[in-house]
Parts: C-alpha cells; structure tokens; sequence
C-alpha cells in the first residue's frame, strides 16, 4: 500500500489535476456549516442545561433556604419574646428598628423584617416596601410567644433569586467551557472532515483523472463503510473490470498465439495486443497498486489530544510542586518548585534528538503509542507522589513522553509531505498544538478547583491514553516504517557548533532575542504566573482562564505576524516590536500589581511572544539559506536554533526560581521585563550597526 | 461499522457535546454541593451563636468559664429543638470539653483537628468534615474580646450525603436528555448539511456505474470523463478480441499446431 502525499504530484508522470474550486467551495461549506452547527448546538444545549438546572436547585435548595430562615427568624423571634417577657409592651420596645436592621445584615438571605400585633398591624418594620406578601413563597410569618402565650408575630421575606445568583457564578466557568470544547469541536471536526471526506475525495479526484487518460494501474485503499467508501467501490470495480477484460484478452492472446506456426500471424496477434498497451495502461487484476487517502491530518486529533492532557495541569503544576515541597539540598523553596519545569524541558530536549534517530527506524505511530507510556507513567505518578524526590522523578518521566511524542508527530507530518507543502503540513501540527494550548489550562483549571490536582493529573494521564487508541485508529502503521538512516557523526556536529557560534547573526538573534522570549515562556508563563495569581486569591478556574488568554493572543496574532513579517521581508522589525510588547507586559505587573494586570500582562506576553515567533523563524531561516557559505547545512542551523531556544525555555522556571527566592513576584517580573528589554535593545542596535555597515559596504 | 456520513458527523458532535455537557453538569454538582453544605453550616451557625451570645453575656459578668450556669441545658435543649443535631460541645483553648449535650464527655479532650480547626480559622465560624458527621463550630469571647474556648455542633451528614446524591442522579438525568435531544437535532442538522456533499459522491458513483450513453442529468465531469475512458478500454479491448479471432478464424493465414485442441 502507499499514498499520495498531500500535495505531491502524482505518480507516473501524469499531471494530477488540482481539485476544481467547486470542489474546494463543497468542502470549505461543509467544514463552516458543521463548525457553526457544533457552535449553535453547544450554546443552546449549555443555555438549557444551565435553566433546567437552576431551576432542579431551586426547587430542591428552598426548602433549605426556608429552615435556615425560620432558625434566624427564630433567634430573633426570642430575643423579642425575651423582652415581653420583662414586661415592656410591645408597643414599647426601643431601638426595634436597629435591632431588625442588624439581623437583616447578619442575614443575607432576608428581605425583610417586621413585627405585627396579634391583629397584624406592622409596628416596627425595616423597609414596608419590600414586605412580601403573606402566604408566598417568599414570606415567612414567625409566631412570638411568652410564656406559651401568642404575644406578636415577626415576618420575615426571605430572598428567592439566592440560588440563581450563586449559580450566576458559574457564567464564567460555562462560558469557558463552551469556548474551550467549541475549539475541541472544531479541531475534531476539521480533522474528520479532512481525514474522512476531503482527503479520500481528492485521492480519488486525483486517480479519476489519471484513469480518464487511460491509466488503470491503481485502486482507492479505503474501507469506510459509508458514502465515500461505496463511491471509491465503485471506482475500484470500473478499474478492476477493466482490468480484467484485458487480462482475458491477453490470455486469449497468449493461446492463439501458442497454437500458431506462422510467425507473421503471432506478430500481428501480438501487435494487436501492443496496439492496446499504448492506448491503455493495463495490469493484471488484482494486482493494481492500492493508494491509501493519508494525510498530515491523520495525526492531528491524537497529537491535539496529548496535548490538551499535557495542558490541562499547565495552571497548577507549580501549585502542586510547592503543596508537595520538601527540603531538597542547600536549593530553596522557590527554586525546588520550578526544578521539575526544568528537568520536564531537559528530558524534551533529549528525548528529541533520540526520538528522530528512531523514528528513522521505528514507524512514527509505533513511537506515539510507546511516548505514551512514560508520558501516562509519569502524571500518574506525579499524581501519586508524596514528596518532592518523587515527583520530580516522575515530571521527568512525563518530560520523555512528550519529546517522544512530539518528534513522532513531527515525523509523521514529514513522511506525508513533500517540500513544498511541508508548511503547510506543518500548521495542521501546530495549529493542533494551540488548540490545545488554549483550551488546557481552562479545563484543568475549572477540573482542579473541583477535583483537585492529584485527580485533574489522572484524567490528563486518561486522555493521554486516550490519545493513543485515535493513534492506533487514525494514523498509517506503515508510513516511515523500515527507512533507515545513519547518524550524523558526532564529530561533524560538534564542528557545526563550532562554526555556528561564531556566526554574529546566529548568535545575536539566538542570545538577544529567542533566549530571552522563552525565558518569558518557561519562568514566567510555565512557572511565575500561576503562583502570582494563586498568590492574588484566584481560584484555580480562574488562574487557567487568565493563561489561557496567552494562548489566545497566540493564536490571534500569529497569523498576522507570519503575514507581515513576510510581506515586510524584514523580521527584524517585528522581532524587535515583539520583544519590546514582551518585556512591556513583564513589567505591567509591577505597576498594576492586581490580577487585572496580570491577565494584561499575559496577554501582553502571549500577543508579543506570537509576534516574535513567526520572524524569529524567518530570520533563522534566511541565515540557514547562506548556511553553505560557513560550512554548516540549513538543516544542523535551524536545528541547533531549536536546541537553544529549548535550553532557554529548560532554564526559565529554574532562573525565575532563584530570582524569586530574594524578590517579590512582580519585582522578579520587573527583573526580567527589564532583561527582556534590554536585550531587544541590544538586539535592534546590533542589527541596526550591522545593515549600516553592509550598506556602507 | 456501517456509518455514512450524515452519522459520523453526528457522532463527533455527539462526542463534542457529551464532552461539554458532561464538564458543565460536573461544575453544577459541584457548585450544588458547596451551596447546600454553606447553607447547612451557616444554618447550624446560627444556632451556635445564639448559644454563645448567651455564654457571652454570662462571661461578661464575671462569671468563670467553667462555671457558667444553665449552658448544659441550653446545649441538650438546642439539640433536641433542631432535628439532625446530633451533639453540641463547648470547649476551652486547651480542647477540654467544659459543657456538653452529652454530659458523660466532660472533661474529655476534643479532636486535635478540631482545635486546629479553631485555632486556625480567619473567622469566628469554623467548620470540619468528619466521616460520619459535619462540624460547625462559633469561637468565644470573654469581655475584654479574649477567645476562650469555642463552641461546636456535630450535625448529621446523611442527610446531605443523600440530598448530594439525589441531585447527583437528577443531574445526569437532565444531561443526558439534553445530550440526547441536542444529539438527535444534530443529526437531523447534519443530514441537511451534507445533502450537497452527498449527492455530489452519489453523482460521482452514478457516473462510474453506468455505461456513459446512460447518464442522465449532469454527470460529475471528471467521473463521466473516468467512465467514457473506461467504456472506451472496454471497447477496445473488445475490439482486439474481435480482431485476434478473426487472425484465428482466416483460413488463409492460420496454421494450426498439431496436437492443439482448436
């Protein structure tokens, strides 16, 4: 079996024609209507779940509310009786209205409070405004007695909208679910539509017009059982048909010829069969080569789920670190909690290089489901863990899996493109990743005030599994399986370190610019904020609602950076804009030191790292274009860029750590705000020395 | 599996949606059960701090806080007025029980939970959760604003526990019917919006089944142009048949092998 790379030419020389733009506007309908649908049917379904409910809660809570009410009313009932029972007159007590004004504050769930005779006259009240009616829901009417005899009446208004103003609360967390699983929705959609419908429509669009110019060489590997499958059935039985007519001309053939002596009659038998050949492009039947619809998007749905299990503890990891911290060693507190940030990112960084070596030699889906294991190990463990030495140990472990997993997604979007639409391929893979960046923290946010942090870590390590069953259903078992490629030598590379680091335009964009974003990345996003705003008083749903607005501004501004920064041709610029909106929003805090700055220093922070990224890879990019002129290919240069950033974001929590074991939050947010900015400075200077002096030259 | 495509659609949004409903049903459990448990304490609370009010007002004379008149009964009495009190203690800042509902616990030494419950409380309500009960408890002020000590009520959790419970099943009951009808409007949905795509593949295998000069309507063209190809290989192939019988059949060209069965 083999496929069609997404947007490689086809096979056997034969132009494929792209998909007609009708085609494209079917498919772009349908993947629209379905989102909108998804969006429609989750906003109404959440808006009736929530009524329903609210008014199963009322219905269950009033009664409750009610004895709560008549015990307050009670007490208050007594001390009045207490004072008949001195015997002033009820018309006589003093200071009555300061005394029901200070049960109705102590009592937030009373309306109202009033004193009436045995002939129901009001004779003290707090407000008769808002007196409710006798007998409703809302009013109770409490009797007064001294010494068993029925001496007033006290008539309380009890606040019914109790219950929706508590359930109001939840708006917040509905509505972050809704937008998190309306981002799940979509990515699943988008990639059952491309793996499903358009990917197999295209393959066959594709095979269609090379049979229309007489090739009947291939079939359609496809077994879904519904529309799609029967058509490429169909397809499959016209080809196989075909195929088949040829094969008894050709045995019919093969016997004239056989019983022939003349010469001449077996060449004319022949040429007739010839004749046919150079027409048509037979085989024998059955023997047609099978093209599987594959695609890059095979492997979106399980990498985005991975991810979202990885994303779901991003707003408390630091939290439960430092609820799980012992002394380790002379390290203090601060640095301990972000040492399992750190080695989590160092386990990444070698697990990537050990990961592509074997995914050269072990099937990318075979890597995926094996990441899965240290990965499920190590939250599972995290999750179990009693001190600091143990979960450090099993952070680490998860740190394997997510390496593994990542290059083996990597390598899998590879295998199915070619060159020119490997970014494209690309995207798909990151925009999995952003989904999921948006979405997890949200989630585990709102799943670790209810179920803790210990039980939100078994569900990641769930999903996490979970994501390795749609691996085994989605992606190909045999692409990249079998392709052996050597190592490069370790010699050659460290020579490629060596010549790399003195290349000046290397090293400023990698030591003035990408180090320090992902310092922002790693010490503040991964490390600092979540214990700023723990530290604030936010709850935890709260916390991952504010980082998820990093992931927000990520995915608004990313586009429009890679737009511009290539419309600009010159990423400097924005580099420079970007570093400038990083280190702002590092510093906001220290100014505005609330959680409204810090959800604006996040956005700062997610908005200016967005911008920062795409030119980032331009400019690495156009370095490594000239690669060959200093002796190191493009390949080894964005390469070692990847290495050090990943270094950069390794480093963070564990340098953030030491800054905040002598500072405050926001003084080591101000710290590194202003590093941030002093080296976009630097950055933007150096550069600005270096194009003067190329243009003097 | 036999799935067509309006059905694969609506079970990703089925699963879409039973992942939604699912997260805001969990989030109204739990907001449910927190509401319920706040209104049950401060309920209890209140209690408590009528009793106080009183040992306040005793201590304000004067009077030790061991030896303060009428509180046992005061405590029997509230415990028998307010059903699911199961019992109230009043303790001292050591944790020794001075006066109780129950008067054999006198002198016995309180929960070390519940000390650090007290001690550690920014409020003067404290509260606990024990297996079989919850606590409530209201922390005591000699005259010059000193805490000496504190009172606390052990309440039944039984009936919480089955309150958290019933809800529990009401909420699962509401969501899946509302998963269930949204799921099925989303099928209905999904079948409307794929008619386009569907009928395009229907045309598409229409076009691949049927010999071209009996396509009706507008065939898919690339399909049409597949199966007049295909027609058209047929045919040849036919042809050549007819051409290499003939060769056979030409008595002026064919020799036949002896032995051959023609």
């Amino acid at each position: 079996m083999s496929s069609l790379a997404s947007g490689a030419p086809a096979r056997s020389g034969a132009a494929a024609a792209p998909p007609g733009q009708s085609e494209q506007n079917i498919f772009r309908g349908v993947v629209l209507r379905l989102a909108a649908l998804t969006a429609v049917l989750l906003l109404l379904s959440q808006g009736v779940v929530s009524f329903f409910l609210a008014t199963t809660f009322e219905e269950s809570l009033l009664p409750d509310i009610h004895r709560k009410a008549e015990v307050a009313g009670e007490l208050a009932a007594g001390q009045i009786a207490y004072a008949l029972s001195l015997g002033i007159p009820l018309d006589a007590l003093v200071d009555m209205d300061v005394f029901l004004g200070g049960v109705l504050e102590r009592n937030p769930d009373f309306t109202y409070l009033g004193v009436l005779d045995t002939n129901d006259r009001v004779l003290y009240a707090t407000d008769t405004a808002a007196a409710p009616v006798v007998g409703e829901d809302q009013s109770l009417m409490l009797p007064i007695t001294v010494r068993d005899e029925l001496a007033a009446f006290l008539h309380v208004g009890v606040h019914e909208g109790a219950i929706r103003s508590e359930l109001a609360e939840l708006r917040l967390d509905i509505g972050t679910v809704f937008l998190a699983t309306l981002l799940v929705g979509i990515e699943l959609l988008v990639a059952f539509v491309v793996v499903r419908v358009s990917g197999p429509i295209q393959l066959a669009d594709r095979l269609i017009v090379l049979s229309a110019k007489g090739d009947f060489l291939r079939r359609i590997g496809l077994r879904n059982k519904d529309e799609i499958g029967a058509f490429a059935g169909a397809y499959n039985d016209a080809v196989h048909r075909v195929n088949s007519e040829f094969a008894m001309l050709t045995e019919e053939a093969e016997d004239a010829r056989a019983v022939q002596l003349d010469r001449t009659v077996q060449q004319r038998i022949r040429d007739v069969v010839t004749a046919l050949g150079k027409r048509f492009r037979f085989t024998l039947p059955g023997s047609e080569e099978t093209i599987v619809p594959r695609s890059p998007m095979d492997v979106r749905i399980p990498l985005f789920l991975f991810m979202l299990a990885q994303e779901l503890s991003r707003p408390f990891l630091p939290l439960f670190f430092d609820q799980l911290y012992t002394p380790l060693g002379m390290l203090s507190q601060e640095l301990t909690i972000g040492l399992p940030i750190t080695t989590f990112m160092v386990m990444v960084l070698i697990a990537i290089p050990i990961g592509g070596a074997l995914t050269d030699r072990i099937a990318p889906r075979a890597m995926f489901v094996m990441g899965i294991i240290p990965s499920v190990a190590g939250h599972v463990g995290a999750a179990l863990s009693g001190s600091m030495v143990e979960v450090l140990a099993w952070w680490t472990l998860a740190g394997l899996g997510y390496g593994i997993i990542f290059i083996s997604a990597q390598a899998y979007v590879a295998h199915h493109t070619v060159q020119s639409s490997r970014a494209v391929g690309m995207s798909g893979f990151l925009g999995a990743v952003f989904a999921a960046f948006v979405c997890g923290p949200a989630i585990g946010g709102i799943l670790a005030e209810r179920l803790g942090y210990e039980n939100t870590l078994l569900v990641a390590a769930g999903l996490a599994l979970f994501s390795a069953g749609a691996a085994l259903v989605t992606v190909d078992p045999e692409t990249g399986r079998g392709r052996v490629r050597g190592f490069r030598s370790r010699r050659r590379t460290n020579r490629s370190w060596r010549r790399l680091l003195v290349q000046r335009d290397f090293v400023v964009l990698t030591l003035f610019s990408a180090l320090p974003t992902k310092l922002v990345l790693g010490g503040l996003f991964f490390y600092l904020v979540p214990l700023f705003l723990a530290d604030l008083g936010n709850a935890q749903s709260n916390v991952g609602r504010i980082m998820m607005v990093f992931g927000i501004a990520c995915v608004a501004v990313t586009p429009l950076a890679a737009r511009r920064s290539d419309r600009l041709d010159r990423p400097r610029a924005l580099i420079s804009l970007g570093g400038l909106v990083v280190g702002l929003g590092c510093l906001l805090p220290a100014l505005a030191g609330s959680t409204g700055g810090l959800l604006a220093s996040v956005a700062l922070m997610g908005g200016g790292y967005a911008l920062v990224t795409a030119p980032q890879l331009a400019a690495i990019q156009k370095i490594a274009e000239r690669g060959r002129e200093f002796g190191v290919g493009p390949g080894v240069i964005v390469g070692s860029f990847r290495t050090l950033e990943r270094i950069g974001t390794a480093a963070g929590a564990v340098v953030v750590g030491a800054v905040v074991t002598f500072v405050n939050y926001d003084e080591a947010m101000l710290l590194v705000g202003a590093v941030v900015i002093a080296c976009t400075l630097a950055y933007a200077f150096l550069n600005l020395q270096h194009e003067r002096r190329e243009a003097a030259a | 599996m036999h799935l067509n495509l309006p059905t694969r659609v609506a079970v990703n949004i089925f699963l879409i949606l039973t992942l939604a409903i699912s997260l805001t049903g969990l989030m109204n459990h739990y907001k449910y059960r927190k509401f319920l448990s706040d209104l049950l304490r401060d309920r209890h609370a209140l209690v408590l701090q009528d009793i106080a009010h009183g040992v306040e007002s005793s201590l304000s004379l004067g009077l030790a806080v061991d030896a303060l008149p009428g509180i046992n009964q005061a405590l029997q009495s509230a415990t028998t007025r307010h059903s699911g009190v199961l019992s109230i203690e009043m303790f001292d800042e050591r944790g020794t029980v001075l006066y109780s509902s129950d008067e054999s616990l006198r002198g016995d030494l309180v929960a070390k939970e519940w000390a650090a419950a007290w001690n550690a409380a920014p409020e003067p309500v404290w509260a606990r959760v024990e297996h079989d009960a919850h606590v409530v408890g209201v922390r005591v002020h000699d005259s010059i604003g000193r805490a000496v000590g504190s009172l606390a009520l052990r309440y039944s959790r039984t009936d919480f526990d089955s309150a958290v419970r019933t809800m529990a099943l009401r909420i699962t009951g509401i969501c899946a019917a509302v998963l269930l009808g949204f799921a099925a409007a989303g099928t209905v949905l999904a079948v409307l919006f794929t008619r386009k795509l569907r009928r395009r593949l229907q045309s598409m295998k229409a076009a691949l089944e049927q010999e071209p000069e009996e396509l009706t309507g507008v065939p898919d063209q690339s399909s049409a142009d597949f199966a007049r190809t295909a027609a058209a290989a047929r045919r040849a192939v036919a042809a050549a048949t007819e051409e290499i019988r003939r060769i056979e059949a030409d008595p002026h060209t064919a020799q036949v092998a002896p032995g051959s069965d023609r």
